[in-house]
């Protein structure tokens, strides 16, 4: 009898220290209380070379952690959607007049480190950053596995809207969101 | 003579569509069709300018959100679309005889339509939903028309593959006996779609050429 007891206690303790969720034991997003809850919505503007495109971007994290993004023109038209899980970035949909081989491949590399650098670190950028001196979210000079020297992803707040920039001089894509406030929704 | 009424009764009710209000909508066939048709065309030639407020969501089914837009059409005879948006963020948009402009965030750019043909076919949907032009969109869809006695919706499935690949069907509302469309609803292949419903249409009135400098 005591041995059962023992047994339950043990099974108690244990069930009681499991992990608040374990999708896969390689689940590499952390919580994002920004877009838990409620999608954020951002003003978008993406800059592919000599083109500018300007749209709405819609961001998301599930129950299962991935992060969701979609990404429309003023009119609804969409351009492309998302899923960051586990570490990769999948595009789930992309425009046809954008679905080429080499253009998927350099917006997967850059919407990851977008969200993995970036919507994933939207709590780090506080008010007194500027568009003067924002905050340098990557690369983090003190971390060696940051080393795509091509890359930077910043951020600031003005007037309680947070603006996050990807730079990508290598492939000349950047990246600009501007987050809407909730009575301009 | 059981098979017979059985395909009658697939047939009757392949012709009836249920929208989501409830509103019971049959197929128009043959002179009624063509009498609406011609109806609709002969209201919208005598269109020379079109002034409408509107209201766009956008459903993005990946979020399980929508999205909504506010702002004012103005149109204006031959091929002058302006479509200002005011909400969430100001943006505009004008479409003036082949040539394009956009602003936003006080930026302006300029470019052909011919550059853009997803931006030059949505202008063409636009101005002939408006207007009520159906005709004129033939050549790019195959339409059918349904009513329910005060409303007719036009039904367009895109022709081409490259349209298709953009909108998996497009549908028009018009009131039955003003002819003025009430809402444009475009339904894309990835399963989101947009709704714009039109309100407050002001039809003929004056117009300036003003309205459509962008600077």
């Amino acid at each position: 009898m005591m041995r059962y007891l023992t047994f339950i206690s043990l099974a108690v303790i244990l069930c009681s220290c499991t992990p608040r969720i374990a999708p896969g034991a390689d689940m590499k997003n952390p919580v994002v209380s920004e877009i838990a809850t409620e999608p954020m919505h951002f003003r978008a503007t993406v800059i592919f070379g000599d083109n500018r495109v300007t749209g709405l971007m819609g961001i998301r994290q599930k129950e299962d952690l991935s992060i969701c993004g979609s990404f429309i023109n003023e009119f609804g038209v969409k351009g492309f959607d998302f899923i960051y899980s586990n570490g990769k970035m999948n595009l789930v949909y992309i425009m046809p007049a954008l679905d080429r081989m080499m253009v998927k491949k350099i917006l997967k590399k850059d919407l990851s480190m977008l969200v993995k650098y970036g919507i994933s670190d939207l709590g780090m950028i506080r008010e007194s950053e500027s568009s003067a001196s924002p905050k340098i979210l990557y690369p983090n000079l003190n971390n060696p596995k940051h080393n795509m020297k091509a890359v930077t992803i910043s951020g600031y707040k003005t007037n309680l809207k947070t603006n996050l920039t990807l730079k990508d001089q290598k492939y000349k894509l950047t990246i600009e969101l501007v987050s809407m406030l909730p009575d301009e929704e | 003579m059981k098979q017979i009424f059985s395909v009658f009764i697939i047939i009757l009710f392949a012709s009836i569509q249920v929208d989501a209000q409830g509103n019971t909508f049959n197929k128009l066939e043959g002179s009624l069709k063509e009498t609406f048709k011609n109806n609709l065309y002969a209201s919208s030639e005598k269109i020379t300018s079109l002034e409408c407020t509107f209201i766009q969501r956008q459903t993005l089914s990946l979020l399980s959100d929508e999205i909504i837009s506010k702002g004012t059409m103005t149109y204006k005879k031959t091929e002058r679309l302006l479509w200002v948006y005011k909400a969430p963020y100001e943006f505009q948009f004008l479409m003036n005889n082949g040539r394009i402009t956009t602003k936003s965030d006080g930026k302006i750019s300029s470019f052909d339509s011919g550059s853009s043909p997803l931006m030059k076919e949505l202008c063409k949907i636009m101005v002939a939903g408006l207007k009520g032009d159906t005709k004129s969109l033939e050549s790019s869809f195959e339409t059918s028309y349904l009513s329910n006695g005060s409303q007719v919706k036009v039904i367009m499935s895109p022709k081409s593959k490259n349209l298709a690949s953009i909108f998996k069907q497009i549908n028009l509302l018009f009131d039955a006996s003003t002819f003025l469309v009430s809402s444009i609803e475009m339904a894309e292949p990835s399963g989101d779609k947009t709704t714009i419903a039109i309100n407050n249409v002001k039809i003929n009135g004056t117009v300036n050429d003003e309205v459509f400098d962008i600077h």
